[in-house]
């Protein structure tokens, strides 16, 4: 690796790099992030590795390890270039077969290819799947080409060009003038300017200051910043060191990231030892006087540390408490120094806008939300997964047209954006273009990206307290409201999930929420109340059969519901009577089935297990099955 | 600029939170988790005020006056926010007696605290009508638990002296985690967990007395509810009278608030306005002084020795019997012995009566309490401007300490606060000492000198800040690490004022005269204000008084000898003094409050009053004078030391030194002695002692420096002293306060954990140590701070291995694990 000792060196090096390049006939991409992983890609890489080097085929064959593709859902999945044919859950015992027909003779395996679920259709290249074709794959194109580990697979991309470009004679004025005009919002959640931020914290007077990548993501189901960082490293590392010469004054960066991200640090070390061999990070980067470090400091894993003033305690190595703000970081951040924090998704736009220029960034997006954002797509969604779409996308073509529509053809019944502090989007509202004033106006936020799809089957009030019960448990402990209000409003959650409401427990949420919102300290309490007010906003009529009906209408909540089975449908297979723990079903071979509702337990055995052709369990509601 | 408050315009000058303005315009303010000493912490939510422009409600602690604000604290919304915030507090809290429809009757009929293991309301809470959440409730208003009410179910901890922590009483407000840090520098607590199991903990949920606590109580008072309680107390209701008095057991003169049932005292709690420890106080101030006065082991009646033994006597009876013996003897026949921690107006009555009139010898002042006149003679001798007074609130002003010579935080307390204040803000700290440091964590660098080294190091620290070479050059040789001292110039350069608090250490050791030059020396080198360090109340009076009573004073050696030989026959003990059993003169007299030690063997045992009823002056170690009327009636019959004075001066035939009490001797005082002139004489009495500005500022020539001694290689080991006293007037303030015992064991050495692994010493095993002069055994504790080759003990071990009366020498040991 050369040490880059000038701005042109990058374009030289990227010029080296590429010329060098050995001419491979086929190249294998297999998607390893946290999530392949997790599904087997280490097997199917050491499969094919294992299967090149016995039929001798390195010389023509390449194997590329990169980041996450995203499509969650038919993970480990592989790209084969040059033609981007994409299969889907590879298992290592097929590598044979793959190298054998589709590298070699170049066949199709139709098995492996990915299938839409909704009408069948085939799709064997990349290009032409639904779940990548609409999306806008900005920040993480990269994904797919480059193997995060390797720092001059980035440099090929174009990587650290935007750098080069800063350096060699951009002044720090101009760069934050790109940043403000490209519009970027900050993509923790909030969505403050970006370009603002910036010019505050480099017009505030100070020996010191710092720069803070926040990759804490602490929302259930989001791995946005996770991707990026396991994916792409390099980006968010050019990104802040562009963010430091536009600031000024600072010499250190931290990037904050959870532990339960192990690959994500690992990939971000490396990359930061590499950055500082290339002379990208030191003292004196590409050869100006520009000098700038980042360290990793990893979190333990408290909600909490997301929020900008706890995660700067728990880098100054305190607890991780949120102070009263103002002051802002921007005024007293960390070790009362002026401290400009944005996310890692965020610092992934800025060597983007400055190489493709702000008429590209700005010509997409809506008037206010420029760009595209990642959601993480998860819950009763057919293709879960990773996208990424321009901002003011509308609900419907994320849920239906990339996530492939609703599980087992159910009906969509709502999604939770922003995580257990944003609130829930009724699929009245599905043709809701997305972005952060639009969600703000509905009641619910963009957050960080966590986009959870609910179908009919879901109960909000129980998910209302599901993320209740998240808040309460990641309250810091600081302030009253937060600590104990949440607890409160949980037990009423509680309470009414099992029956047992009362009249007033839905003024007594409204009073609390407020209570809590008013008169917490930080994000972290002010917004806990979000999932209850919007779902008592959209869906009051479900807290309402719960306590006064006692009855739960998606049929979830175990006190409120009853297993019946239809002796129409019933066929007496005897399946349902000997996976039921407490003898609650009686019958006879080929005689309708009945449950004997006194000794059930809800457990829901026999409704997993009655053939789904034949669905004669069913789940009623108490009230119903008393009917009966 | 002008904020308005409420709809009136204010005027706010200089950097204020909302809630100090809102205080200083008589707006009160409901808060839980502020507190005057503490940053703000904004957690508790109560004093949440609506800011028009801003985002809604903020915390009035922790939001700063800003131009134009428009800030609203009272308000049917803020009313509302405030009173659901306070019902979710009292959720967790045991509140019921709060909502009690019987609650009135129940204050009128019950007078005393039921004993209760458990804590389910108010009336089973020790903290019960001194409570801070219970006021809040009443003016914030709350009269219905809306909410399930919730136990924790946290176990109580009693495993450590003098408080409980109940934690199912805690509201969280953090007083005191933040007392602990970011006032005493300790942080031995901390909250643990989160949502509802959040809690306050010492480290794994231990002992504080596994955790470095110092037990001064800070956390104690900071607590606003009944989580944190004396154990002592907890059952009883609040006092019904309080009076303020000094302590005189460390050098400090803290003021402290001790409080009364009957004649019964209760606890002592730090004043609030006290000018030297402004609301803190330590171990021996804040749970020692109840003990102090009600121990057992007080003597309530005059002794006189019969065939029998020891049997009550009238006063007049053994005053007669002690006059009569001393007025017999000659001069320099009787010595005697006055404890500086009696007050200075008995202190200077006795000086007079057995300087002046018995023409008798003064025993010095043992070890540490040499230390101060050292300083002052060679400043006198050299007639340079050595200013002693100075003012705690100076320190915090700082901008680099050098301490040298002293555990600061228990030897001076106060001093350590004022110092921690300065370095959180940013000073820096260097210390070199022979001994352990507390919260060594603190300062950069930490130096551990070699016992005797103290001169050379010196030396070479001035050196190389003057940059003029001199004295022994730095190195393996003198046992002074170059880069231990470049640390510490480097630490010291840049930064002003700088203040150099100087130890006893520094001062007792035999060539303390010569350390003081070259200390004085260096001051002079970086600018630096030089405050040699007494470690005694009174230290400063006794030294003026001295000069005005002048008069033979001899060490303990002397004196044991003249006993030996005869030349002493009486020995007037109002004092510690080592065990004289073996050594008892001819005629033996006590004047103390216990009946303890030496005055088991004395032929007249006076009894007197324990400072908490005998009232008086006490001057600290920074010249600050604090007078203070007695509290209490003399338990029994015991008296104050001056009327016991008074009456055998009369009985000796000093007819005109009889006085009517402290008042007349405070005027005489100002009369014979210039330094308290303007305090007990003016008509506004000053608060320090007058210091003549006389003297000169420059170098004095520094003869030679000392040199570490030598260690004998049969004894490797040189012994240091503990810090830290619990004495007070020659009793063992660890005999009358058992929790005393348990922090401040007088069993335990301390070893640097390099000489314990070689010598195959282990945390917690029974060591045996040996001396040129005797033997003697304990328990091993490991210590980080301590350099290698020395160790520390309690006074106790140190003296019977020093032949009974230890020197000011360095003293050098075996120390091995006892098989």
């Amino acid at each position: 690796m050369p040490e880059l000792r000038h701005p042109n060196q990058v374009r030289e090096w990227r010029e080296r790099i590429r010329s060098s390049r050995p001419a491979y006939q086929k190249t294998v991409v297999i998607s390893s992030g946290t999530c392949g992983q997790a599904s087997g890609s280490l097997h199917v890489i050491e499969a094919f590795e294992s299967e090149i080097a016995k039929r001798k085929l390195g010389e023509s064959i390449r194997i590329q390890v990169t980041g996450c593709h995203g499509f969650c859902e038919l993970e480990p999945n592989i790209l084969i270039h040059p033609d981007g044919l994409f299969y889907k859950k590879v298992e290592p015992d097929q590598v044979p077969r793959i190298v054998e027909m589709t590298l070699l003779e170049d066949r199709i395996i139709p098995s492996l290819v990915a299938a839409d679920i909704v009408n069948g259709i085939k799709y064997p290249f990349q290009k032409d799947i639904p779940f990548y074709q609409r999306q806008k794959r900005w920040l993480t194109e990269l994904n797919f080409l480059i193997d995060p580990t390797s720092i001059e697979d980035y440099i090929e991309q174009d990587g650290y060009e935007a750098l080069a470009r800063v350096l060699s004679g951009m002044s720090a004025e101009d760069v934050i003038a790109e940043i403000k005009a490209s519009g970027l919002r900050g993509r923790g959640g909030a969505g403050f300017p970006t370009g603002m931020k910036w010019a505050l914290i480099r017009s505030s007077v100070s020996e010191h200051k710092h720069i803070v990548c926040n990759a804490d993501e602490g929302d259930p189901g989001a791995y946005m910043n996770r991707s990026l960082l396991e994916g792409n490293p390099h980006r968010v590392i050019e990104g802040m060191i562009i963010g430091a010469f536009a600031i000024g004054g600072t010499s250190q960066g931290f990037i904050y990231v959870r532990r339960e991200y192990p690959l994500a640090v690992k990939h971000l070390t490396r990359a930061l030892e590499a950055a500082r061999e290339a002379g990208l990070l030191g003292d004196s980067i590409l050869g100006t006087d520009f000098g700038f470090d980042i360290r990793v400091v990893q979190g333990a894993g408290a909600f909490v540390s997301g929020e900008e003033t706890s995660l700067m305690a728990s880098i100054e190595g305190k607890r991780a408490f949120p102070r009263q703000r103002p002051p802002y970081p921007s005024e007293k951040g960390l070790w009362g120094r002026p401290t400009n924090i944005n996310n890692a998704e965020t610092w992934s736009n800025v060597p983007l806008i400055i190489r493709r220029g702000v008429d590209w960034f700005t010509g997409t997006g809506t008037a206010k939300s420029k760009g595209t954002k990642i959601f993480s797509l998860v819950g009763k969604v057919n293709n879960t997964g990773l996208v990424e779409v321009p901002m003011g996308t509308s609900l419907r073509e994320i849920v239906f047209e990339i996530g492939g529509g609703i599980k087992d053809g159910k009906r969509f019944k709502a999604v939770q954006t922003g995580g257990p502090s944003g609130g829930c989007v009724p699929a009245e509202m599905m043709d809701l273009p997305i972005d952060y004033d639009t969600l703000k106006k509905v009641g619910s936020i963009m957050g960080s990206g966590g986009m959870i799809v609910m179908d009919e089957d879901t109960c909000m009030v129980d998910v209302a307290r599901y993320f209740l019960k998240f808040t309460q448990e990641e309250s810091c402990g600081k302030c009253v409201p937060c600590r104990i209000g949440t607890r409160k409003m949980e037990e009423i959650l509680i309470r009414i999930t099992e029956g047992r409401g009362e009249s007033e427990d839905l003024e007594r949420l409204e009073n609390l929420a407020r209570t809590i919102q008013a008169g917490s300290l930080c994000g972290l309490g002010q917004t806990a109340p979000n999932p209850v007010l919007t779902t008592l906003r959209y869906f009051r009529s479900e807290y309402e059969a719960h306590i006064f009906a006692r009855s739960c209408p998606a049929h979830v909540c175990k006190n409120l519901i009853a297993y019946v089975i239809d002796p129409d449908r019933c066929v007496g297979c005897l399946l349902c009577l000997k996976n039921c723990p407490t003898g609650a079903v009686e019958g006879q071979l080929k005689k309708p089935h009945s449950i004997h509702q006194d000794r059930c337990v809800k457990c829901g055995a026999c409704y997993d297990v009655c053939p789904k052709e034949i669905r004669a369990v069913t789940k009623v509601t108490a009230r119903e099955a008393d009917k009966r | 600029m002008k904020i308005r408050l409420d709809g009136r315009e204010v005027h706010v000058e200089g950097r204020k939170t909302l809630l100090q303005v809102a205080r200083e315009q008589g707006v009160f303010l409901p808060t839980l988790c502020e507190h005057p000493r503490l940053e703000p912490f904004g957690g508790c939510r109560m004093c949440l005020v609506e800011i028009k422009s801003g985002k809604g409600f903020a915390p009035a602690c922790s939001t700063w006056a800003e131009e134009g604000q428009d800030v609203t604290t009272n308000s049917p919304q803020i009313a509302d926010l405030r009173k659901n915030i306070l019902a979710l507090i009292l959720c967790e809290h045991p509140s019921a007696c709060l909502i009690c429809e019987e609650k009135d009757k129940c204050d009128d009929l019950k007078s005393t605290i039921r004993k209760a293991g458990e804590v389910t309301g108010c009336v089973l809470c020790g903290n019960n009508g001194r409570c801070r959440l219970q006021d809040l409730v009443r003016s914030v208003g709350f009269n219905a638990l809306e909410f399930r009410a919730v136990y924790r179910n946290f176990e109580v901890r009693r495993d450590d002296p003098f408080f409980d922590r109940n934690y199912n009483l805690c509201i969280l407000c953090g007083r005191c985690v933040r007392i602990c840090q970011e006032v005493r520098g300790a942080s031995v607590i901390s909250f643990v967990g989160r949502g509802l199991t959040t809690s306050i903990a010492a480290p794994f949920d231990g002992k504080l007395l596994d955790s470095g606590c110092r037990f001064c109580g800070a956390c104690v008072d900071s607590c606003p509810t009944g989580a944190l309680m004396e154990r002592a107390v907890r059952y009883e209701p609040p006092p019904d009278r309080i009076a303020p008095v000094v302590c005189p057991l460390c050098s400090q003169g803290c003021k402290l608030e001790v409080g009364f049932r009957g004649d019964r005292p209760m606890a002592s709690h730090p004043a609030e306005n006290g000018p030297v420890n402004r609301g803190q106080a330590c171990v021996l101030g804040r749970f020692a002084v109840r003990d102090a006065v009600t121990t057992p082991a007080r003597v309530l009646e005059p002794l006189v020795r019969t065939e029998s033994g020891l049997v009550p006597a009238s006063w007049d009876e053994a005053l007669r019997l002690t006059a009569a013996k001393l007025g017999g003897l000659g001069k320099g026949e009787t010595a005697f012995r006055a404890s500086s921690q009696l007050p200075v107006e008995d202190l200077y009555l006795f000086l007079k009566i057995f300087r002046k009139g018995l023409d008798a010898v003064a025993v010095a002042p043992a070890g540490e309490g040499a230390s101060l006149g050292t300083a002052r003679e060679a400043a006198r001798k050299h007639r340079l401007d050595l200013s002693l007074n100075f003012d705690l609130g100076e320190l915090s002003r700082a901008g680099a300490f050098l301490v040298l010579g002293t555990d600061l935080a228990t030897a001076h307390p106060m001093i350590w606060l004022e110092v921690l204040a300065a370095v959180r803000k940013g000073a820096s700290l260097v210390v070199a000492h022979t001994g352990q440091v507390t919260f060594d964590r603190y300062a950069s660098p930490c130096v551990g000198w070699a016992p005797g080294g103290e001169g050379v190091w010196l030396q070479a620290l001035t050196a190389r800040l003057s940059g003029k070479p001199g004295g022994r050059p730095a190195g393996e040789g003198n046992r002074v690490s170059p880069a231990d001292v470049e640390a510490a110039a480097k630490a010291l350069s840049g930064k002003g004022p700088i203040i150099i608090l100087a130890g006893s250490e520094v001062f007792r050791r035999p060539r303390g005269e010569t350390n003081f030059e070259i200390l004085w020396n260096l001051a002079l080198a970086i600018d630096a204000h030089l405050v040699p360090l007494g470690d005694e109340i009174n230290e400063r009076a006794r030294d003026e008084f001295d000069r005005a009573i002048p008069g033979p004073t001899r060490g303990w050696d002397k004196i044991v000898s003249g006993i030996r030989e005869r030349k002493i026959r009486a020995l007037f003990l109002a004092g510690s003094a080592p065990d004289l059993s073996g050594t008892r003169p001819e005629f033996l007299v006590c004047q103390t409050p216990y009946l303890d030690g030496n005055a088991l063997h004395a032929d007249i045992v006076l009894p007197s009053a324990t400072f908490v009823e005998s009232g008086g002056t006490f001057v600290n170690v920074a010249g600050r004078i604090q007078t203070f009327s007695p509290g209490l009636e003399p338990r029994g019959e015991s008296r104050p030391d001056w009327r016991i004075l008074s009456e055998l001066a009369a009985k000796l035939g000093f007819r005109s030194w009889e006085v009517a009490g402290p008042d007349a001797l405070r005027r005489e005082i100002a009369g014979a002695c210039p330094a308290f002139g303007s305090s007990f004489g003016g008509p506004t009495p000053a608060r320090f002692l007058l210091e003549p500005k006389a003297g000169i500022r420059r170098p004095v020539p520094v003869v030679e420096t000392p040199a570490p001694p030598v260690r004998p290689a049969e004894f490797p080991f040189a012994l240091e002293k503990v810090s830290g006293t619990t004495d007070y007037r020659g009793f063992d303030l660890r005999c009358a306060a058992g929790g005393l015992k348990r922090i401040r064991d007088p069993r335990r050495i301390f070893l640097n954990a390099g000489d314990a692994s070689a010598a195959g010493i282990e945390e917690g095993m029974e060591i045996a140590m040996e001396s040129a002069s005797g033997r003697a055994s304990g328990t091993a504790r490991i210590a980080g701070g301590l350099p290698a080759g020395t160790a520390e003990a309690s006074a106790e071990i140190r003296d019977s291995l020093s032949d009974g009366a230890s020197g000011p020498g360095i003293l050098f040991v075996t120390i091995r694990r006892k098989s």
